[in-house]
């Protein structure tokens, strides 16, 4: 009979420790199984954050090489054309001061005049959106002319000033370095109401900076931070499309700074 | 009194459930049915084999009508389709030759239908590890679903042994208990799987408002 109730009682135990063992190794596989998919989740989450940053310097990407083709294009048509008839318009001008009186010679001379000073400044615009003309040129011979034609204007007093000596950074970083400085200058033009502009091209071993400084009226930052496609946000996504960070600064009353820094060491695609 | 809050449950979610979950949803009533004809039916003809055939085949189809709306793959679904009548053809002949409906219970039915829902059930793991949402794990019903299924029928078969072998020598209450016990998991998870779909459809809706 004790050895009846010996034998039941190994049963039971092991039924108990079957039983245990089983649910042990069922909630075992559920949580090894959360874990796994937590990775996968995570892993996911890594690819699809990368393929989204890829697809924006891809977007950027594509988006500046159209901007720049218009640019050219604009560039090629101001050059070969519109100079080209201007400059036939102050020949013939020209030609008719010869053969008329005083009293006319003075205004066709006068509107010759005026005719000239187009011609260079179409040339000089002609320049500044030219890819070519930039890259032959250089970023801070650039920048110095951008900066003699704005202070010739008397719009607003441009001062530039350089720290370390300079170094190549690249055609397309220059290029699109001096795009984010045309976007900022024309932003003071337009809407700053500026005195004055500083312009500060650093250059360090592992370090390169573009600062544009102004006094004019300011304004909050964060208003302006959530419109797509506005010119502040258009300075962020060129800085970062060249592995570099645009850091832009004001408040009403306090002008505005626009500052890109970027690793020259930093090796990148564009 | 599970099942009938379970119920409610399933009855407050039901319009924003995804289709495979409101098939779960049916399971309730279904299952409720099927226990209170088998209780009627144990004591009125001393057997509930006949409720317990049926209940076993019915709960299969509901469950296989679930696992082939959550698969994507129609490989998969033509093959719990081409199961699902395998079964039923299985049922219909172990009801006759094998384990007779109106006297035995339908143990064979069971091991065959719970083999199956493990393989399923296994099978949807593996979709949810191919295809991982942004969704927390916990969060998302197809989760509780699969695991009360994997737990359900994986405890089955040692249900049945413990049924068939111990609960003959010993008439111990203890191992019903653990049958009971499994039932009362499943439901719960249930319950929690129908809740988090009905979030998950809450959200999507609100998503596709925005």
């Amino acid at each position: 009979m004790d050895r009846h109730i010996n034998i039941k009682d190994d049963n039971i135990n092991l039924a108990v420790i079957v039983t245990g063992l089983t649910f042990a190794f069922l909630v075992f596989s559920v949580v090894y199984f959360v874990v796994l998919y937590r990775n996968r989740q995570l892993k996911n989450k890594k690819e699809q954050d990368e393929l989204h940053a890829n697809y924006r310097q891809e977007l950027l990407k594509t988006q500046l090489e159209v901007q720049e083709q218009t640019l050219n294009y604009i560039s090629s048509e101001i050059h070969d054309n519109i100079t080209q008839v201007l400059s036939f318009v102050k020949l013939t001008l020209g030609n008719i001061a010869s053969g008329v009186e005083d009293e006319k010679k003075s205004k066709v001379i006068e509107t010759r005049e005026l005719v000239a000073q187009t011609i260079t400044d179409l040339r000089d615009l002609s320049k500044s959106l030219s890819f070519e003309y930039i890259s032959s040129q250089g970023l801070i011979r650039t920048i110095e002319k951008e900066v003699e034609r704005v202070n010739k204007s008397g719009l607003i007093h441009v001062s530039l000033e350089q720290d370390g000596s300079s170094y190549p950074l690249g055609e397309q970083r220059e290029l699109v370095l001096f795009r984010i400085f045309q976007e900022s200058l024309n932003n003071t033009l337009k809407h700053a109401a500026a005195h004055h502009l500083k312009i500060m091209l650093r250059y360090h071993t592992d370090l390169f900076m573009l600062m544009l400084d102004d006094d004019g009226s300011g304004f909050f930052v964060e208003k302006l931070g959530n419109k797509t496609g506005s010119g502040l946000r258009n300075i962020e996504n060129r800085a970062t499309l060249i592995g570099g960070t645009a850091t832009i600064d004001s408040s009403p009353g306090k002008g505005c700074s626009v500052k890109v820094v970027l690793d020259p060491l930093r090796q990148q695609l564009f | 009194m599970l099942l009938v809050i379970v119920l409610i449950i399933g009855i407050i979610c039901y319009p924003k459930l995804t289709k495979a979950f409101r098939v779960l949803t049916f399971t309730i009533p279904v299952t409720l049915l099927f226990d209170s004809l088998s209780k009627f039916a144990a004591r009125l003809y001393k057997t509930n084999a006949l409720v317990l055939h049926l209940e076993c085949l019915a709960l299969y189809i509901l469950y296989a009508m679930v696992y082939y709306h959550l698969f994507r793959r129609k490989k998969i679904k033509k093959f719990i389709f081409t199961s699902t009548i395998a079964v039923v053809v299985f049922a219909g002949i172990n009801a006759v030759f094998l384990q007779p409906l109106s006297r035995i219970f339908p143990s064979y039915l069971y091991i065959v239908t719970n083999t199956l829902l493990v393989i399923f059930s296994v099978l949807l793991f593996r979709q949810m590890l191919l295809y991982p949402t942004s969704i927390s794990i916990t969060s998302q019903g197809i989760f509780w679903f699969n695991t009360s299924m994997l737990f359900f029928s994986t405890t089955m078969f040692l249900n049945l042994a413990l049924v068939n072998y111990w609960a003959k020598l010993y008439k111990n209450e203890m191992i019903y208990d653990f049958w009971y016990a499994s039932y009362y998991i499943l439901n719960i998870l249930t319950g929690v799987a129908l809740i988090c779909n009905r979030r998950e459809g809450r959200q999507k809706i609100m998503a596709q408002e925005r």
